[in-house]
């Protein structure tokens, strides 16, 4: 815990303190030289993709109701950390936004219009299926969600087009230990294709220039009629 | 409350541009290696008073807040502060 009462994430909380120690004191010559390189590395295409990439967010969902469950959300969303993509999971979002007051739903609608990706992790206990249900009610979210299944559950549920299942258009399956691998390497794939498009539009003044534009706010408005 | 994805697509289209602008790269450094513990007080002393324009740039890019008077980084702030560091190495 911070001086201020701020939790940092375990993740952040360890970069925080390689970076308290690993940056020279400013006026040093070796702060002077880290910064000109930072300017100078920035102007390249390259690395300004790399500063969109870890401006997208991600928010994790899956059962959280056990320690070893909430492990398995804590661990995605550090692979994911480690690996240059900036994730969240849902029972901290829940712990943030708790306090200003907000309800369950509120709470859920607020987490997925701030994130650009949304990784479920299939799951049974009441919380997961709440935010299932929204998210099947609120089908303009869809396209940010990639669903993931164990194989064994989705064999038992793949002939049957009526199942739960089949509100979310991207299903990834997945066998015990490659649960880790497969979040990251879908995960990466559509936040890096996400950035692409942003850079794309924000070189031709398309997308959110556009007065025809609806915002995530006007969009759920509307279903909702 | 929700998300304003003007602001988003601001930010991640802008970010460049802002994280270059005045002396924020000096102020996200400073901030990652001594924060809490550091103020706009702090910020104008060492920076100048133009550098408090940058800095509302930065809080509005949310990889800067203030609280209780002292600014701190974000943790999406330190995400990119330890994305700077990468690139400068």
């Amino acid at each position: 815990m911070s001086e201020v009462g701020v939790r940092l994430d375990k993740y952040f909380s360890e970069v925080k303190r390689e970076l308290e120690t690993s940056i020279p004191e400013l006026g040093s010559k070796e702060f002077r030289q880290i910064r000109d390189r930072i300017r100078k590395q920035l102007k390249k295409k390259e690395n300004e993709y790399m500063l969109v990439i870890r401006s997208l967010k991600i928010i994790i969902f899956g059962d959280w109701n056990t320690p070893t469950k909430r492990k398995k959300l804590n661990d995605a969303k550090t692979t994911l950390l480690k690996n240059g993509v900036y994730a969240q999971t849902i029972d901290d979002y829940y712990n943030m936004y708790r306090k200003g007051g907000l309800n369950q739903i509120q709470i859920l609608e607020t987490c997925c219009m701030n994130h650009q990706l949304m990784v479920f992790i299939d799951g049974e206990s009441p919380g997961t299926i709440t935010e299932q249900n929204y998210l099947s009610e609120n089908y303009i979210f869809h396209g940010k969600v990639i669903f993931f299944i164990k194989q064994s559950k989705f064999d038992k549920l793949k002939n049957d087009p009526s199942q739960y299942i089949r509100m979310f258009p991207t299903i990834i399956t997945y066998k015990g230990t490659d649960l880790l691998e497969k979040i990251l390497i879908y995960s990466r794939f559509r936040i890096y294709r996400l950035a692409d498009i942003i850079m794309k539009q924000s070189t031709t003044g398309r997308g959110l220039g556009s007065p025809s534009y609806k915002s995530w706010k006007e969009r759920l408005r509307k279903i909702r009629r | 409350m929700g998300e304003n994805l003007k602001i988003l697509y601001y930010t991640a289209s802008k970010l460049k541009n802002i994280i270059l602008e005045n002396n924020n790269i000096e102020i996200l450094l400073y901030l990652a290696k001594h924060n809490p513990r550091i103020t706009k007080k702090d910020i104008i002393k060492n920076f100048g008073e133009d550098s408090l324009k940058g800095l509302k740039n930065l809080e509005l890019c949310k990889l800067v807040k203030e609280e209780k008077d002292m600014l701190t980084l974000t943790e999406e702030g330190i995400f990119q502060v330890e994305g700077l560091l990468s690139i400068a190495v």
